[in-house]
């Protein structure tokens, strides 16, 4: 392969530090002389350091996912007109680990009638596309696990897996709260990937490229001024995906229990908990890769550190949105799904499309050109669809009882016939 | 070269992804609970997913999962709980023996033709259909879409472009753009008219899902 891996200069220090490549890249050896393995395993030298970088993202992030629980509950706080947690550690910084501790010795509990099988798989699966997206966010300037050039697809396909360990949860529960979580989940993760997806085509269309790394070339303006209308559909749309309020009607505690994780406990609560915290900040960094030129700065701090600063304000943006949005219903988060946010993507991809065939390779004039442009298209859409959304008097679900969605009906609790 | 193309980690990588698809097909058809076998199905789709990354097809591979694993089967994974009472499946319909054979025979045919295809012979395929193979090897110009003929024979001699500079992205050859210029230039009529059968069935359904009179 043409090992792009070697252009991080972390990864080719170890790389080149294990191996005898030849590679020119490597061509002053390692700190450690040429090579300690010998000829012939480079691929144990790149499975080496492709395990040690990937343990070495794991390990920041989920860290990460620790300091943001701290300052989104202090926030919270704030935002609610109380102190928040404050009794562990300086300003209750130490009550992620305190509750993380605690979580731990917690007793794991599985319910009689669940399928077993099932039930203790569905939290692992949460995990992993959470962490699969970590592979291809480009931290800074060769700062990345994976160039694909395929990047963004890359992410919205694996995003869609952990629509099947909520449905796991839910079946695996074999209980009804839980199942009502899975199937809500379900409908609102399906209806808001189509609307996640096409607010990227106009990105792809102005940098040209599926690929992160190129997407983050391409903007010598942020596409968050050239792609208003796509960054608004974008931050809303993936705001549902990760299940945070006001979206989380999969967990929705005052009606359901906390839904699809009802009957979990323990450290499988525990994974649930962090895959969602943790995908709330990989969604962060993918908004800031895309739509705020990554790690993009001036010349005073390193890629990496800027690349953190501008997640800050788009976490922070995300915990202002829970604290100020009562939870929608789940006919209203559909509807907004299907009668708004697809069509406001469809509108910006017009516009894209319309201008990027007037400026196929923009310049940096032409790219503020099409800001201004589309600053325009933005309003205009936005009060048009949002005039027309509300125009209606406020509809109520006309559900009789034989219309009302179907009840599950796990198979270790019927009782035979159906009624 | 270093690293790892053509090494045996490929190889191994081969090995693992084809045994879990097969694994997991074989579980598919054997579980008695459904519910289970649907989880399945979605795992030999990954595995393909993986085979169609060692084949460096990385589009088809990400297309893969987002419609088989995202879409499809979550979808066979919905009916399934929405379906209530189904108790480790239907009955047994009796067709053992005609099931066998039909599978017996589907098997046979595709190990035929996998044995008697030429897989590396890229030639056949570009006096068939230039472009498509152009698209294969990565080396399809979205330019020159219609002048097929001379100037594709020497691209696609060295296919798939090993190690050159310039002429990979990442670890794979960047097939997405060529398959796109096919998609939208090509083959843009029988691409449409996918979309217009879809609509169509998608319509289909709903008009025989709404309940005879009924207004709204």
């Amino acid at each position: 392969m043409g090992p792009n891996f070697l252009d991080n200069a972390f990864f080719r220090n170890i790389y080149c530090n294990l191996s005898e490549s030849d590679d020119v890249r490597c061509s002053g050896g390692g700190w450690l002389g040429d090579g300690l393995l010998p000829g012939g395993f480079e691929w144990l030298a790149f499975l080496i350091t492709a395990i040690l970088m990937a343990a070495i993202l794991i390990t920041l992030v989920l860290n990460a996912s620790l300091v943001f629980i701290w300052a989104e509950r202090r926030l919270l706080g704030r935002f609610q007109s109380r102190i928040g947690p404050n009794r562990w550690g300086p300003y209750g910084s130490l009550t992620p680990i305190a509750d993380a501790v605690k979580t731990l010795f917690k007793e794991d509990i599985v319910p009689a009638a669940a399928d077993r099988w099932v039930f203790n798989a569905a939290p692992v699966i949460m995990m992993v596309p959470s962490l699969m997206v970590l592979a291809v966010i480009p931290w800074g300037t060769g700062t990345f696990l994976a160039d694909l050039n395929v990047g963004i697809l890359f992410i919205i396909a694996i995003t869609s897996l952990s629509t099947f360990a909520i449905v796991m949860a839910g079946w695996g529960s074999q209980n009804r709260y839980a199942m009502f979580g899975a199937m809500r989940a379900v409908a609102l993760l399906i209806s808001y990937e189509i609307p996640m997806a096409i607010s990227l085509l106009g990105v792809l269309m102005i940098a040209g490229s599926l690929s992160l790394v190129s997407v983050v070339e391409a903007q010598n303006v942020p596409f968050i001024l050239v792609q208003p209308l796509g960054f608004l559909v974008f931050f809303i749309a993936s705001v549902a995906e990760i299940n945070r309020a006001p979206f989380d009607v999969a967990e929705a505690e005052s009606e359901l229990g906390s839904g699809y994780h009802t009957d979990y406990s323990g450290m499988k609560f525990g994974l649930f908990i962090n895959a969602e915290f943790t995908a709330t900040i990989l969604s962060s960094a993918v908004i800031v890769a895309v739509f705020l030129a990554g790690g993009r700065g001036w010349g005073f701090l390193p890629s990496q550190a800027w690349f953190i600063l501008k997640m800050v304000p788009v976490l922070f943006f995300i915990v202002w949105t829970r604290a100020s949005w009562p939870r929608l219903r789940i006919d209203q988060i559909l509807s907004l799904a299907w009668k708004g946010l697809i069509i406001l993507a469809f509108i910006n991809v017009a516009v894209s499309a319309i201008l990027s065939f007037i400026w196929p390779a923009p310049s940096t004039s032409e790219l503020w050109l099409m800001a201004a442009i589309n600053f325009g298209v933005l309003i205009v859409s936005v009060f048009a669809i949002s005039s027309w959304f509300g125009s209606g008097p406020v509809s109520t679900p006309r559900m009789s009882h034989d219309e009302a969605l179907p009840r599950p009906r796990p198979a270790g609790l019927s009782a035979g016939g159906d009624s | 070269m270093n690293g790892v193309e053509g090494s045996s980690v490929t190889d191994v990588a081969f090995w693992v992804v084809s045994a879990i698809a097969i694994a997991a097909s074989i579980m598919v058809v054997t579980l008695r609970d459904i519910f289970r076998a649907a989880l399945f199905l979605a795992l030999s789709f990954l595995a393909v997913a993986g085979l169609y990354i060692l084949l460096r097809a990385e589009f088809l591979a990400v297309v893969q999962i987002l419609v088989y694993v995202g879409a499809i089967s979550i979808l066979i994974v919905f009916a399934i709980v929405l379906v209530r009472d189904m108790p480790g499946g239907g009955k047994d319909n009796h067709l053992k023996v005609v099931a066998a054979t039909v599978a017996a025979l589907l098997g046979a045919l595709a190990i035929f033709v996998s044995y008697n295809s030429d897989f590396t012979n890229l030639d056949a395929l570009e006096s068939s259909n230039a472009d498509v193979a152009a698209a294969l090897t990565g080396t399809y110009d979205l330019d020159a879409s219609n002048a097929v003929g001379d100037e594709y024979e020497d691209q696609i001699a060295v296919a798939p472009p090993e190690g050159a500079e310039g002429t990979e992205i990442g670890i794979f050859s960047n097939s997405t753009g060529s398959i796109g210029g096919l998609f939208i230039r090509d083959f843009v009529l029988p691409f449409e008219a996918v979309s217009v059968l879809l609509l169509a069935a998608m319509i289909g359904a709903l008009a025989l899902l709404r309940q005879r009179g009924e207004e709204s």
